[in-house]
This record gives C-alpha cells, structure tokens and sequence, in this order.
C-alpha cells in the first residue's frame, strides 16, 4: 500500500512532527527520512514517551528540500499490565506554523495485551 | 434503615463484599467443633468490579486498589442468593479514558494529578437474567469506583519505564524503505523481557499504599418487564491499603501491609436462618481491617471485620469476624487462599467457625486466564 501524502505549504516555514502515544503508554520512537527512492536512511529523531523531553522535532527549515522523500517511523509500545482489553494509540501530527498539514494526523489505534511494533510512513510533497 | 450520613461514614474505609459471591470458586476442608462449622470462600476478598460482586457472578480476585482499563465488555454467569442459575452481559470501562484516552500521554499522566484521577474513574455496567424458563427475573447494576491514588501504578514507575527502555529496542534501520507498516508482534525473547520487569514491578509494589472508593445501585425485576422494575440492593464501599512507605523500617515497606475497609449494603435479601428458601431484607454496615506481612507470591495475614445489620421488622444484631489466612500464589494472576477464623456475637445466629478455601483468580491481568474463562463460559467476547 502507497505511504500516505502529507502536503507541505512550500512558503508555511519550517516542517514540524509530533508523536503522540496515547492512553498513557510507554513508549519508544525513531524517525528515518527516505530519499524518493525509499534509499538511503537517515535517523533524524528518536525519543521516549516516558521522559521529560518533548516528543516534538523540526523535520526541515525548507519544506522544498525535502519534497517526495519519505518519513518513516518505527515506535514500540508496551502495556504496564497484561490485561487483554488495553487501548494504544500512535499519532503522528505534521504541522506548518501551528497548523496541522493535509494528510496529518497519521494515526494508528487498537487494542493488545503485550508490547508491539508500529509502523508507519508518509510521503512529504508540496501543496 | 440507616441515615444518608451514617451511609457516608460507612464509606470511609474500605470494605470488601463477604462471602459467596465469586463465581466457579473451589471449596474444601474438613470440620472443626465449635458450635456450628462452615466452609466459606472470599470473606474478606475485594472484588475487582463491584457491580458483578453485586449481582452474584464476579470472577474475584483483587486485594488493593487498582488502576482500571479503557473498555471490557463480557458475559458472565453464577448463581443468586437463591441458588438459580444467572446469565448476564457486563460492560466495564474508564470513561475517560474511552472518551480521551487516545490523547493522553504518559507524561501528561504523571505530571497531572487530575489526569491521573479522571483516568481512574471505571464505571461498570451489568444485567443479569434467570437462566431457566422458571426464573424470568431480571437484575441490573452500575457501578462506580474511583481509584483515589494507587502508589503501585506502575504507569507512574520511572524504574519500570527504564526497565521497558533495556528490555525492548528498536529493530535495526532498513536500508531501504519498508513496503509493510501497521502493528507486528515484538520477538518472544522481548515479551519475556517486558514481562520480568512487570514481573519485578509486582515483587517491588506488591504492598504500595492505596485507597479506592465505588458506589453500587442495582434494580430489580421479579418477571423481566421494565415496568416491574425496582430499586434492589445497594452498596457504597471504600478500601484503603497502606504499605508503610513512609516509615523508616525496611522491613515493613517491604513486607508488610495493612488494609481497612469500609461498607455499607441496603435492601440486601439474606437467607433466614434455619429457614428454608425464606429472606429478610436487611441493611448493614461493616468495617474491618486486614494485615498483611509477605510478599507478592505468599502472604500470611490478619483479618477482622465488625458488621451491624438492620434487618426490616427486626432489632439490630452486630456480629463480628476474625480470621488468619494465608495466600500463595499458585501461577500468574491464580491464587490458593486458605484460613481459619470465626464469627460471632449474633443475637439470632450461632456462633461459627469457619474454614477459608478458595482459588481465586486475577482474570482480568492474565489473558490466558481470560480466554479460558470465556472459552467455558461463553465461547465470545
């Protein structure tokens, strides 16, 4: 399935990512931007919900340079009991000057009982 | 009746629901001679969701307050006090967190108070109906119960979180973009991982101080219809464990908990004694104390409990309880309770003693546990 588009206002400013885990779940993240090739990974940000830093990262100054790449994400979750009926959800939320972009939030939301892998992936392009 | 306020008086301290109200429970043991003897299981037990204690089908198992869940919806079943089969759905969740959950992060939990309380607010909804053409009668509850504080919230555990950060790493970086997103399973070896630091967690907190209170309506119908609806038994109850955190003893904060409980039960319907299949409506209110020195796979303790009843027509009896009793923790979330104590003090009853057995389960924190339960009782969620 193709990566979800985000549109980028080529004249907003600077390209913001949020992470939100919610339901007050631990949990941890890393972001790899992609060329328009799907090659040559780059770690741009990567954290932990359960610190005092914010989930929050400038992804570009220069939304144009960054036009076509992919972000991709990969975040482990994990429940503080074995409950089988516990909620997780990950949202990723891009933004240009306070607004959030067409295409975002990106989010992912379900049930489990033990910790997971959520992946996911947007393609960055100009609106 | 009792007075509104000595309803709220009631609801201070915790109180856990007495006996026979679990469901599926193992009782054995022999006789003792005092003057009448009784086997009896969960006497001075928490039940997780009260409204399911209530109406008679509660799987039980809890001992202290804890943190509840977004949303469980299942089917129940036991027996009312009568000894008929019942049937019924029961819905609990933490309407905040249903309703907001998805927005509140870890951080934000932690760092606000209202937060934390708001998350911890589970309202359980239940009904239940007679399970033969014989018995049409229907019985309905809402819960509420509000964890007050819970020191052993393992959300609020820096050491726990820093315990998941070891045990679960990030997969290494594709050299190329992945084709698949979505949710995947984490390696056996990680889950084991994340499950010793809950694991350690629970030996750590077994005893953490913490104090719930609940409120429980329920309504009745003797033939099913809406009409014939009636307020039934209801009951307001407060737990409060204390694990001595802030005393400069080692020992006891590892140790060592003390719990006090608090209840208050109207129009409850108990069996006359010596009477067959015949019932008196009664108020009651109970308070009792529990102390518990151990650890999270064994503990040995101490109970009391004080109850003064009202019955309709009748004159006030009060009647107190004692007992020892230990729990071993038999695998995950299973327990054997055993314990000898005794009742006595009232007026119309015997003195008896009583011998405590039971399994108890923590359903609810063992999916195992959970899918076995529903694959007998129900084959659905």
């Amino acid at each position: 399935m193709p990566a979800p588009v985000v549109k980028m206002n080529p004249t907003g400013g600077p390209v913001s990512v949020q992470i939100v885990i919610g339901f007050a779940q631990w949990g941890r993240y890393r972001f790899v931007v992609y060329d328009p090739d799907g090659r040559n990974p780059h770690e741009v940000f990567n954290g932990r919900s359960d610190d005092n830093i914010a989930d929050y990262f400038i992804l570009t100054q220069d939304p144009a340079s960054v036009v076509n790449h992919f972000l991709h994400w990969d975040v482990i979750v994990a429940p503080f009991t074995e409950r089988p009926d516990q909620s997780f959800s990950v949202a990723v939320v891009f933004t240009q000057s306070g607004i959030s972009l067409p295409g975002s939030p990106i989010v992912e939301i379900g049930q489990f009982s033990r910790p997971a892998l959520v992946a996911g992936q947007a393609q960055l392009a100009l609106g | 009746m009792y007075e509104p306020l000595r309803c709220i008086a009631a609801a201070i301290l915790i109180l856990l629901f007495g006996a026979s109200t679990g469901s599926a429970q193992t009782a054995t043991g022999g006789q003792t001679p005092s003057p009448t003897t009784k086997v009896v299981s969960g006497a001075f037990s928490t039940p997780e969701d009260p409204v399911l204690a209530l109406l008679g089908v509660a799987p039980q198992a809890i001992f202290r307050p804890s943190s509840p869940s977004a949303l469980g919806t299942y089917l129940v079943n036991g027996m009312d006090e009568n000894g008929n089969l019942k049937t019924g759905l029961a819905i609990q969740t933490a309407p905040y967190f249903l309703l907001h959950g998805a927005k509140i992060t870890l951080e934000e939990y932690r760092r606000d108070w209202a937060v934390r309380a708001l998350s911890n607010v589970q309202l359980s909804l239940a009904t239940t109906k007679g399970a033969s053409d014989e018995d049409k009668s229907v019985r309905g509850a809402i819960g509420l119960r509000w964890v007050i504080f819970d020191r052993g919230d393992p959300r609020l555990s820096t050491k726990l979180g820093e315990c998941f950060y070891h045990a679960l790493p990030l997969p290494p970086v594709p050299g190329t973009l992945p084709s698949e997103t979505g949710v995947k399973p984490l390696p056996d070896e990680a889950v084991a991982a994340w499950k010793r630091c809950l694991d350690e967690h629970k030996e750590e907190k077994w005893n953490a101080s913490a104090w719930d209170i609940g409120f429980v309506p329920s309504w009745t119908s003797p033939d099913g219809s809406l009409n014939k609806f009636r307020s039934a038994t209801k009951a307001v109850y407060s737990t409060l464990a204390y694990g001595f955190e802030h005393l400069n003893s080692e020992f006891l904060s590892k140790n060592a908990q003390i719990i006090f409980h608090a209840r208050y039960i109207g129009d409850e319907s108990v069996p006359i004694e010596g009477a067959n299949s015949q019932f008196i409506t009664q108020d009651s209110v109970s308070f009792g104390g529990r102390l518990r020195f151990g650890g999270a796979r064994f503990a040995f303790s101490v109970e009391g409990l004080y109850t003064i009843s009202n019955p309709d027509g009748g004159r006030k009896d009060a009647s107190y309880r004692v007992a020892i009793a230990s729990d071993i923790r038999l695998t995950d979330g299973v327990y054997l309770e055993v314990g000898l104590g005794g009742t006595a003090g009232r007026r119309n009853q015997n003195d008896e003693a009583l011998l405590l057995t039971q399994i108890k389960w923590n359903i609810f924190n063992n999916p195992e546990l959970w899918k076995s339960f529903l694959a007998r009782d129900t084959g659905t969620r």
